[in-house]
């Protein structure tokens, strides 16, 4: 009996060295069969390539971690939208051009796993498609119709943060893009919580999107929400 | 009245801003662009040595005991291990070309227990070094992107669903374990998109198994067409068929079968070929999605009929904090020279509970109770196995 707590202690002290190794994840969010469907998206792509993104590897991570959460607009969630959590960045190229980044993130819906992926221009960050991958929703089909994605078409992350400002100050304003994005009809009312869960998801990516590829170009967009939303807050 | 410096700040935000929306047509933003970035791939750099270099650990400890065992033995059964994986994707500038993965595992073993938890356990020594995957993958070596990728090295099957699932820390596993005596083996692969609606994967495995035997075996010819992602996303749906033929090593094939032993001259070289169809269908709910799974495989070792089945229902909760499953799974075999026919038939369930259940299995972190009822076995004594788990994967 001695002899097998002793090796048992081996097995638990090796784990134990092999416990300080660099701590890095494997990844996410990906595409499952990322060249078939790049190039549906992109069919004049000749070559594409993935890079991988982890927060805790930027030099401020657990900051960009932190304004993640402040721009989501609440409370991450710890299974789904850990700060290890690794993404997927693919960029499509024709040749030396890049036609465009493709992302996803996942979000928990209702009924389990929404992975919501875009593309968007490498140029301007509007998104270009949308689409789900996994969508274990029981308004799944709705969801997904041509109809439903083809709204987010044309958005950007911009949009989003002036959905803030004209949500707090001009509700209704016909500049509010976001506002105008409607529930598929035939979505059955218990899976409206992942038509939530999708706006919530596409945004997130959005912002994760801003970090990855646009240097944050978008984030005077959010200071001037956050700015009119505090001065709102103020008012008597 | 006192008015503090923060609203008077506030004040003069909220009159910035209107003015800015008086002079913008009502839009706040009206100042503030998107700059427009180069679109060159000459302003990308070619990644570094270290970008896309994932390393991941793993601890895994199981215990379990039989009950009928227990009684006899006393004792029961310790499964430990600790290790690691290391991936990496080799790009250039504008294309990935390629990536490599590596998994290994210290184990130590004590009281091995014939449970389908553990297949690697029933030959393994006290201390073993496992190697799980050792593969590199070489991306549209020709044609349409997605047509034609190769991959080589040590790793699943193309047998299956087991190479479109990740059994690695499960306690139920899929059958090429009890198909071919092992789930992975050593191999070249060339893979891709088949049709608009069809993967496929064809290639040639060593048939050495995990300890790389090679007896003068010829190997193995194995080809799969598959459903391909699209339908499990849009549909929940994944299946397949699969055929393989050819020679593996299988020492434990050639115990079980007089036939075979007569057959090989007790060489451990089988004659082998295998048919397999298999299914398994995601259905959504609103308290998680339920997964059905079936696999069958028939065919032959030397001149030995053997069939496979397999049945599994799975069910998570939303959340992604409790599972539970249940299985099933058969192997006959006519093992012929006058003796009876091999059987080995067992039932397990098993509930889960995540500490961590990343959705692309990045972070995983569980603990595990089961059951196996060993409802028929041929050659040894059927026992039931409760068992717990506690995994890591980080």
């Amino acid at each position: 009996m001695k002899a097998q707590i002793q090796r048992v202690m081996c097995a638990a002290l090796a784990a134990l060295a092999l416990a300080p190794m660099a701590s890095d994840a494997a990844v996410g969010c990906t595409l499952s069969n990322p060249a078939r469907d790049l190039k549906s998206l992109f069919p004049e792509m000749t070559s594409y390539r993935e890079d991988v993104k982890e927060l805790p590897k930027f030099p401020q991570g657990r900051e960009l971690y932190e304004a993640l959460k402040k721009r989501v607009g609440g409370d991450l969630d710890p299974v789904y939208e850990a700060f290890d959590t690794p993404y997927t960045l693919y960029s499509v190229f024709k040749g030396e051009e890049r036609l465009g980044y493709v992302h996803g993130v996942n979000v928990p819906g209702r009924g389990g796993v929404i992975q919501v992926f875009v593309s968007a221009d490498p140029a301007t960050a509007v998104i270009s498609r949308f689409f789900f991958q996994r969508l274990e929703s029981p308004g799944g089909t709705a969801l997904r119709a041509k109809e439903t994605r083809e709204q987010f078409a044309g958005l950007s992350l911009a949009d989003f943060y002036r959905h803030d400002y004209y949500a707090a100050v001009e509700p209704g304003s016909a500049s509010d893009k976001v506002a105008q994005l409607k529930p598929p009809a035939a979505l059955p009312e218990e899976a409206r919580p992942d038509w939530d869960a999708t706006l919530r998801g596409l945004r997130k990516n959005l912002i994760l999107l801003d970090i990855f590829a646009f240097d944050r170009r978008h984030e005077p967009f959010y200071k001037r929400a956050e700015e009119a939303r505090q001065a709102k807050g103020s008012k008597p | 009245m006192e008015v503090s410096s923060n609203s008077v700040r506030l004040g003069v935000i909220w009159f910035s801003l209107c003015s800015l929306a008086a002079a913008a047509g009502n839009d706040p933003f009206a100042d503030l662009s998107v700059a427009p970035s180069s679109t060159n791939a000459a302003a990308l750099a070619e990644p570094d040595w270290a970008d896309n270099l994932l390393l991941r650990k793993e601890v895994y400890l199981l215990f379990a005991a039989g009950r009928d065992d227990l009684d006899e033995t006393q004792g029961s059964l310790s499964r430990l291990s600790a290790g690691f994986e290391v991936q990496k994707r080799f790009a250039t500038a504008t294309r990935t070309v390629a990536s490599a993965d590596y998994q290994g595992r210290v184990v130590y073993r004590d009281h091995v227990l014939d449970t389908s938890a553990d297949p690697m356990g029933h030959d393994a020594a006290q201390w073993e070094y496992e190697t799980h995957n050792a593969y590199v993958d070489i991306y549209n070596i020709f044609g349409e992107p997605g047509r034609f990728n190769l991959r080589c090295g040590y790793f699943y099957q193309p047998f299956g669903l087991n190479q479109q699932t990740d059994t690695h820390g499960t306690l139920l596993q899929l059958s090429n374990d009890r198909v071919f005596g092992y789930e992975r083996d050593w191999q070249t692969a060339v893979y891709g998109t088949l049709t608009e609606a069809l993967d496929y994967s064809v290639g040639y495995l060593f048939g050495a198994g995990p300890d790389f035997d090679m007896e003068g075996q010829a190997g193995m010819g194995v080809a799969r067409v598959a459903l391909n992602n699209d339908w499990l996303f849009k549909h929940g749906l994944e299946g397949g068929v699969s055929f393989a033929a050819g020679e593996r090593v299988d020492e434990d094939a050639v115990m079980r079968s007089r036939s075979v032993e007569r057959d090989t001259r007790g060489d451990p070289v089988v004659g082998t070929w295998r048919v397999g169809a298999d299914v398994r269908k995601r259905i959504d709910s609103d308290v998680g999605p339920f997964t059905l799974t079936t696999e069958v495989a028939a065919g032959e070792d030397e001149d030995d009929a053997v069939l496979s089945g397999l049945a599994q229902a799975d069910w998570l909760h939303p959340s992604r904090r409790w599972g539970a499953a249940t299985q099933y799974q058969h192997v006959w075999q006519d093992v012929g020279a006058g003796a009876d026919d091999y059987t080995d038939a067992r039932a397990s369930g098993v509930v889960t509970y995540y500490f961590r259940n990343d959705v692309g299995n990045a972070n995983l972190h569980w603990i595990a109770l089961a059951v196996e009822r060993q409802v028929r076995q041929s050659d040894g004594p059927e026992d039931t196995l409760l068992m717990l788990q506690y995994y890591r994967y980080w």
